[in-house]
């Protein structure tokens, strides 16, 4: 689970759907280049790490499914690290949540465009949640995150 | 175009799925001080990884800066080429003439290209494995060699819409058997290789051929940082030895800098930095032009070839310095995996076995590293480092056996550069083989062992006398590495 968060977080999220396209600033390099629906794709991205991070899903009739989740097993260990990792994760839920519609649109410009601003707040966001993992995972033991057999 | 368009995004989601552990490991375990055994391969670089994705990790020690970089260039390895005029500006321009659409569709998941399987059949065309072609030059002695005037200096059996592929590779086997000391049989199985279905015509007779398979990558950042002076000095030690295991360094003219250096990269060491090797990839395996190699691939024969479109609006070259040093900087952060069972008996007592046979002469175990050439197409984290890569990266003469009688720079027919063999342990991990030796001829460490001749023939002598307990102990080391 660890690394599957880890990794989407990261290395999918943070690099190969956002920081490629915001280098490139090609329409070609967004998740959803055909469909332009690339500004919710990163949100629901996010909500997913939410998701599996909380052991919470929320139904389309409002309800909410509620399991067990790695965020109550780190936080038996070290409270603080739990509250900080769901606080960082929760920051980039809403750092997604405001990009703007057309994301094609939202990477074009110079280093101080409002829109390459947004985006490059939720990879600031996505890196800063991709080391409280390890963190996390290491407070209830795991350790080894780069073995994938 | 929108037909293109789609088969790009159908990329794009399997790029999701391959990327999985992209960009993220982490040292998990402390470089501890003191490291008889090398099992962090490469200092603080190191990462403890197996399996699927244990060839693509960053280095360890990368920072956020250079995670990014190296995540953008991962995109360019990873990702398709498209036919050019596409809207696919980034990555515009395939072919005409090509192999693979992208740098991982010969090294899939940064590892290691094979021969077809052959079970399936000989009709198969290889894709991780290219066939380089020349003539030699009339008159000459000893032989230098020219491109083919047809078909270029590489075999290219794949083209774009409107343009014919060269032709197609034929790979004929022939059983090969031998016999243990301890009376134990083993049958290796010695390729021979033409073409067939010339689209041009045919080809100048004496055409010299040789097959090259893609090597897996962690470490050749490393690998490009070593000193020039170490493998000279590599050159000196074994030419004031005695015995018969002289290297020799190939000394090529480097395609970004223009100097004269000594050769590194490529199965004859004909390449001297991982800049060269990757812009000469893009031209010959992708028919990507770069500033240092703008021209397609095309002969003048190959009017098909000349006539097609030309990517990036034919107004620069196809893939960009920047874009290009991105690509760069990502292989030569990848990381060397740690060993695995390094402390195990059966192991060590291979590792004894690997010194005793005198493997150590070529397959060299460590280097302190100097620093990249470039430094801005690498990381500084590639300087200064402990690692274990296990190569002299010169020439030997390997014996009639893997002989391909083409000459490449200063590398005779029968001269092989010694690979490193960092990584050979996971190569099954990843890529689901374990093809070995220059065109991937060798099914594992063994067989691999057994096609070495020339300089490495009384080592190979040594392993036949070996017993199975001995010889599985040496494989296992070989594959702890």
């Amino acid at each position: 689970m660890v690394v599957g968060i880890g990794s989407l977080t990261r290395g999918e999220l943070a690099g190969e759907r956002l920081e490629v396209a915001m280098n490139t600033q090609d329409q070609e390099d967004e998740h959803s280049c055909f469909s332009d629906n690339t500004h919710r794709d990163v949100v629901v991205d996010a909500v997913g790490i939410q998701n599996v991070w909380l052991g919470r899903f929320a139904r389309r009739d409002g309800s909410t499914l509620q399991g067990p989740s790695l965020q109550a097993l780190v936080a038996a260990a070290d409270a603080g690290l739990a509250d900080k990792t769901t606080r960082d994760i929760a920051a980039s839920v809403a750092a997604a949540n405001a990009i703007q519609p057309p994301f094609d649109r939202e990477i074009v410009g110079g280093k101080d465009a409002p829109g390459r601003k947004r985006v490059q707040a939720v990879i600031d966001a996505l890196i800063q949640q991709s080391k409280d993992l390890p963190q996390a995972a290491a407070a209830i033991g795991v350790t080894r995150l780069t073995r994938t057999k | 175009m929108l037909y293109r368009h789609a088969r790009h995004a159908a990329a794009v989601g399997l790029t999701l799925a391959l990327g999985a552990g992209l960009g993220w490991a982490i040292a998990d375990e402390p470089a501890t001080p003191a490291d008889p055994l090398g099992e962090q391969t490469a200092g603080a670089a190191t990462v403890p990884a197996v399996g699927k994705n244990a060839f693509s990790f960053p280095f360890a020690n990368l920072d956020d800066e250079e995670r990014q970089r190296f995540a953008v260039g991962n995109s360019f390895f990873r990702r398709n080429w498209v036919e050019a005029p596409s809207s696919t500006a980034a990555r515009d321009g395939l072919g005409p003439h090509f192999i693979a659409r992208s740098c991982g569709g010969c090294h899939d998941q940064d590892g290691r290209g094979a021969p077809p399987d052959f079970k399936k059949g000989l009709n198969e065309q290889p894709i991780g494995l290219l066939v380089r072609i020349s003539v030699p030059v009339k008159g000459e002695s000893p032989m230098v060699t020219a491109p083919e005037p047809v078909y270029g200096d590489q075999f290219n059996n794949r083209a774009v819409g409107g343009v014919k592929p060269e032709g197609e590779v034929r790979i004929r086997l022939k059983p090969v058997s031998g016999r243990f000391a301890d009376g134990t049989r083993y049958t290796l199985q010695a390729p021979s290789y033409s073409f067939d279905h010339l689209a041009y015509g045919p080809m100048q007779k004496g055409t010299l051929l040789s097959p090259r398979v893609a090597p897996q990558l962690p470490g050749v950042g490393l690998l490009d940082a070593i000193a020039e002076a170490d493998i000279l000095g590599n050159e000196k030690a074994q030419g004031e030895t005695s015995g018969p295991i002289k290297g020799q360094a190939n000394h090529v003219r480097d395609a970004w800098s223009g100097e004269i250096r000594v050769g590194r990269f490529g199965w004859k060491a004909n390449v001297p930095t991982l800049v060269h090797q990757t812009a000469g990839a893009f031209l010959g395996d992708m028919g990507i032009t770069s500033r240092v190699f703008p021209k397609e691939a095309c002969t003048t024969a190959q009017a098909d070839c000349l006539a097609s479109p030309h990517g990036a609006h034919a107004e620069g070259p196809e893939i960009d310095d920047t874009t290009l040093s991105h690509v760069v900087f990502y292989e030569s952060t990848l990381a060397p995996a740690a060993r695995r069972n390094a402390r195990e008996p059966e192991v060590l007592q291979g590792q004894k076995l690997f010194q005793q046979a005198q493997c150590v002469v070529c397959h060299r175990p460590s280097y302190v590293t100097a620093s990249a050439p470039f430094p801005a197409l690498s990381s500084p984290k590639v300087s200064g480092v402990t690692i274990h890569p296990y190569t002299d990266l010169l020439l030997h003469d390997m014996g009639e056996g893997l002989a391909d009688h083409r000459p490449d720079g200063q590398a005779n027919g029968r001269q092989w550069k010694t690979p490193a063999l960092w990584g050979t342990g996971l190569i099954h991990d990843v890529n689901s083989h374990q093809r070995l030796m220059h065109d991937g001829r060798a099914n594992g460490t063994l067989e691999a062992v057994l096609w070495h001749g020339g300089e490495a023939e009384a080592s190979k002598q040594q392993v036949l006398k070996m017993s199975a307990t001995e010889r599985a102990a040496l494989v296992k080391f070989v594959e702890s590495l």
